[in-house]
């Protein structure tokens, strides 16, 4: 396993450019949906209050942004933007936000994954945008259609397990949900794995039938546990230990008026998570190559094909 | 041994007994109770027989008493408490299969008089003619035999399970003022008035009980029948509270001479290492900035996670706390929310703000919550750190200030003087709790921290075991401080003006400020220049727009009113400061932060 995951790493290393790709898609995402609630703050800029907003998230941007809406009928003559009009305005941008954040994410995560599958089923052949993109385009809508359904299933097992563990946890004590978590962890994994190798098997089998790789990749997860726990434990404890160091190591220490470091620490952040989900999709890339060339594993013998480059 | 037989030994036992542990009364006893009660554990019922001593220490002739019967407010939906409160209190509801009443079985003179009691308004009070009137410097003896039905417990009182907090139990007097009895019934939002007295308090129960009460616990007598009788007494206090169940463990601790005493409960042994502390710390502060702790022993109290309605109340030298869920998001035992902490400090606070310095609760509630939130305030900064309170995680702070503000906001135009049934739920809160903190605060920093201890313990000393009202701390607040408060008392005491301070323009040469609210504080005004240099001016707020010129300086290039925000009733800090062009800096700051939230955002809900 180590040799798979080594090997994934390798992948990863080679083709460079997806870092690229998928960071500048993620960037490019934000910097358009940040940047009409950052202009609106420009002018409350000359605000000295905004200060403290900049200098970090408290209970007193909540009261300056809220107070007055609260009740306290005081501000500035007709005309004259006060702060909290502006961190108002902003906030209720934000909301627009969180109505599009999900919609774009969802939309850009479908996009590129045919483009990644492929340029790593690919390997060693050189790395090419023509075809990168053309398998993006040619996995778009299968994978926009398993994303949502993954998705919608997702939130009903969600909801289906608050809706049990609540009145378990009413009548037993708070002990409950400690002892679910376990289980809640490895079920997410299995999860993961599944929707994961779904899309690895689309790629290798240019196929868009999702349904049937989904039956495939079910297979292969129940068929090879051990193998899906020594891929995904050490990539997901990875990803929790970059999250551990910078959401309560460095984040918190950073000067936040020192913008441009800021900046920088807050990119390198993005770029590490990207790559370790980029590690992952790689191994998951040579676990299902080596299932369905090997006759004793596997759900069924698949020919993989390169349906863009043939 | 009867009740009566043990009753008299309890008192003989006060009378005679030179060597209880307690120390030298502070004031002349008016109303006294000798009290001998048997609880009921199954029934949740008390019966028994209390001795009034009266003393007539006004300049006029007393008629008749008057009594109240706090307990009756629970007894069904017809009360005027119930009715206010849409039976609910702090989040608890009334349960109408568990009510509270008590009813009055005899009254008597000492002699064996007979007295008819009335039942009055909706019960909670009753009133007895006198033979004859208790003359000024003359005292009335009493005994009145009771049975009380305890609620589950509900505003203040009650029993959940074997947990018992027992408060307003019994049969109290009113206060003799100005030819009448001060005394209401019993108000949703209202709280109690009483005069100082002595309380030798004989509680039997069940023996695997342990209890705590009001002064300190002087014999616990086993008498040989599966019960025990614990015996309380207290001085120089306004009411008598105790508190039983078989679960309570306890720690305690001594500060300058005092023991407290936490009694807890199991499941919160959590508790101890955050409650103790704060009520040591408390119990220091304020004996350091008012005036000293008398008393032998403060007990403080543990309440059950479903006996909510017990927790955070005050009595004399005993307050409930309990884990505080102040969020109502289940997480008490979570150390990044204080709420344990305020609670108890608050709680502690009205040692000397309601319990020494007996304020009329009904009529006057900002008086005792206001002083004891504001003092709540300056000891969560000492203790916990600058502006701590609410919740202190790393990466969200709400400090209790700005809680205040917060809620002060959202009324900001109500007064703070008012009885207590004069304000609706919300505004309540904001009149007698937040209000009064941010004003007494805003009054410390535009006075002076040393000149504002020197105000409130002048204050405390003059008043203590006394019963003063707004009045008198207008005039000692004053008299202390050689200024004319009326901006205090007339503006935010007494009625609802606001204050908002913004600079509206600025350009080189100078800036216009303005005042929008009737209220006037004196402030200062911070203005920058383009050589590098700055001046702090002081204006007193008049009139509400004034423009300041700089003709014979460099250009202006910031201005900022108030920059320590030290008028924390001011209505929006946002407009105190203007510069002449955008801060860029820390415009980028905030962008660099909004687009890194979106990219999180974008890699948590999308994979990539």
């Amino acid at each position: 396993m180590i040799r798979l995951l080594s090997k994934a790493w390798g992948l990863v290393n080679r083709y460079r450019q997806l870092w690229l790709a998928v960071w500048l898609l993620n960037f490019l995402l934000a910097f358009g949906l940040a940047l009409l609630p950052a202009l609106n703050l420009v002018d409350a800029s000359r605000w000295t209050a905004i200060r403290d907003v900049a200098d970090g998230f408290d209970g007193w941007l909540f009261l300056e942004a809220f107070g007055p809406a609260l009740g306290a009928q005081v501000g500035l003559g007709d005309g004259e933007a006060t702060l909290s009009d502006s961190v108002t305005a902003v906030l209720q941008q934000a909301t627009t936000l969180l109505i599009l954040i999900p919609v774009l994410a969802w939309v850009s995560h479908a996009w590129l994954k045919g483009g990644i599958l492929f340029v790593y089923q690919q390997a060693p052949a050189e790395f090419q945008w023509r075809p990168f993109f053309r398998a993006c385009w040619r996995w778009f809508f299968p994978f926009l259609l398993a994303g949502f359904l993954q998705a919608s299933v997702t939130l009903v097992m969600i909801a289906l397990i608050l809706a049990t563990m609540g009145p378990l946890a009413g009548a037993a004590g708070s002990w409950v949900w400690w002892g679910a978590v376990p289980f809640v962890a490895i079920g997410f994994l299995l999860w993961l794995a599944v929707g994961e190798l779904t899309a690895v098997y689309a790629v290798a089998q240019n196929t868009h039938n999702i349904f049937r790789t989904f039956f495939q990749a079910f297979g292969f997860v129940a068929t090879h546990l051990l193998t899906i726990f020594s891929l995904y434990i050490p990539t997901i404890l990875v990803l929790l230990a970059v999250h551990a160091l910078f959401r309560y190591g460095i984040h918190p220490e950073l000067p936040r008026l020192w913008w441009p470091l800021v900046l920088l620490v807050q990119q390198l952040f993005i770029i590490s998570r990207l790559v370790l989900r980029l590690w992952r999709f790689a191994a998951g890339v040579n676990v299902v190559e080596i299932a369905v060339r090997s006759p004793e594993v596997g759900s069924s013998p698949v020919e993989i094909m390169s349906p863009v480059t043939k | 041994m009867s009740r009566r037989i043990l009753l008299l030994v309890v008192a003989s036992l006060f009378m005679l007994s030179g060597a209880l542990p307690v120390a030298a009364q502070r004031t002349e006893p008016i109303a006294s109770y000798d009290m001998v009660v048997t609880l009921d554990a199954d029934t949740k019922q008390l019966t028994a027989v209390s001795t009034i001593t009266y003393v007539n220490r006004t300049t006029e002739p007393i008629p008749d008493l008057v009594f109240h019967l706090y307990l009756n407010a629970f007894r069904d939906t017809n009360s005027i408490f119930l009715r206010e409160s849409g039976t609910q209190h702090r989040g608890e509801i009334w349960d109408p299969n568990a009510p509270g009443w008590i009813e009055v079985t005899s009254l008597a003179l000492a002699d064996g008089t007979p007295l008819d009691l009335e039942l009055i308004e909706d019960d909670t009070l009753a009133r007895a003619d006198l033979p004859t009137a208790v003359l000024p410097g003359e005292s009335i003896v009493l005994d009145v035999a009771f049975t009380a039905q305890l609620p589950r417990v509900f505003a203040r009182t009650g029993f959940v399970d074997d947990f018992f907090l027992v408060g307003q139990w019994f049969p109290k007097l009113g206060v003799w003022e100005e030819g009448a009895w001060n005394a209401y019934p019993f108000h949703a939002n209202s709280e109690f008035y009483a005069d100082f007295g002595t309380y030798n308090v004989a509680i039997t129960l069940p023996d695997n009980y342990v209890t705590g009460g009001t002064g300190l616990l002087v014999e616990q007598i086993d008498n040989g029948d599966g019960t025990q009788t614990a015996v309380y007494h207290a001085e120089d206090v306004i009411d008598f509270a105790w508190t039983a169940s078989p679960h309570f463990l306890s720690e305690s601790r001594t500060i300058n001479g005092t023991e407290i005493l936490y009694l807890y409960l199991p499941e919160h042994e959590w508790s101890v290492e955050r409650v103790l502390p704060a009520a040591a710390a408390a119990v220091t502060l304020f004996s350091d900035w008012y005036g000293p702790y008398p008393y032998e022993r403060l007990t403080v109290v543990d309440v059950p996670d479903n006996g909510g309605g017990a927790g955070g109340m005050e009595y004399p030298t005993f307050v409930t706390v309990g884990p505080v869920d102040i969020l109502g998001i289940g997480a008490a035992e979570n150390e990044a929310i204080l709420g344990s902490e305020i609670v108890t400090i608050h709680e502690v606070g009205h040692q000397w703000w309601q319990s020494m310095v007996a304020f009329n609760e009904a009529e006057e509630p900002w008086l005792d919550e206001g002083f004891t939130d504001y003092s709540t305030l300056r000891a969560m900064d000492v203790t916990y750190g600058e502006d701590s309170g609410l919740i202190d995680s790393r990466f969200i702070h709400l400090g209790y200030l700005e809680a205040g503000r917060l809620s002060y906001l959202s009324d900001v135009h109500v007064p703070m003087a008012g009885a207590a049934w004069e304000f609706g739920g919300t505004e309540y809160q904001t009149a007698v709790y937040s209000k009064p903190a941010l004003s007494l605060r805003t009054l410390e920093n535009v006075l002076g921290e040393e000149m504002m201890n020197e105000v409130m313990r002048t204050f405390f000393q003059q008043y203590q075991f006394k019963h003063p009202n707004t009045e008198d701390f207008w005039a000692v607040a004053e008299s202390v401080s050689g200024q004319t408060l009326d901006w205090f008392f007339a503006g935010l005491v007494y009625s609802g003006n606001t204050l908002n301070y913004a600079v509206s323009e600025i350009d080189a040469m100078g800036f216009t400020a303005v005042r929008e609210g009737d209220l006037v504080i004196p402030t200062t005004i911070n203005v920058l220049f383009s050589d590098g240099s700055s001046t702090l001016l002081s204006w007193d707020g008049t009139p509400a727009e004034k423009r300041f010129d700089f003709p014979d300086r460099a250009e202006v290039i910031q201005v900022e009113i108030d920059p320590e925000r030290k008028l924390v009733v001011e209505t929006q800090w946002g407009d105190n400061g203007r510069s002449r062009t955008p801060d860029i800096p820390a415009w980028l700051a905030i962008a660099t932060r909004l687009l890194y939230t979106i990219q999180d955002a974008l890699l948590m809900l999308g994979g990539l």
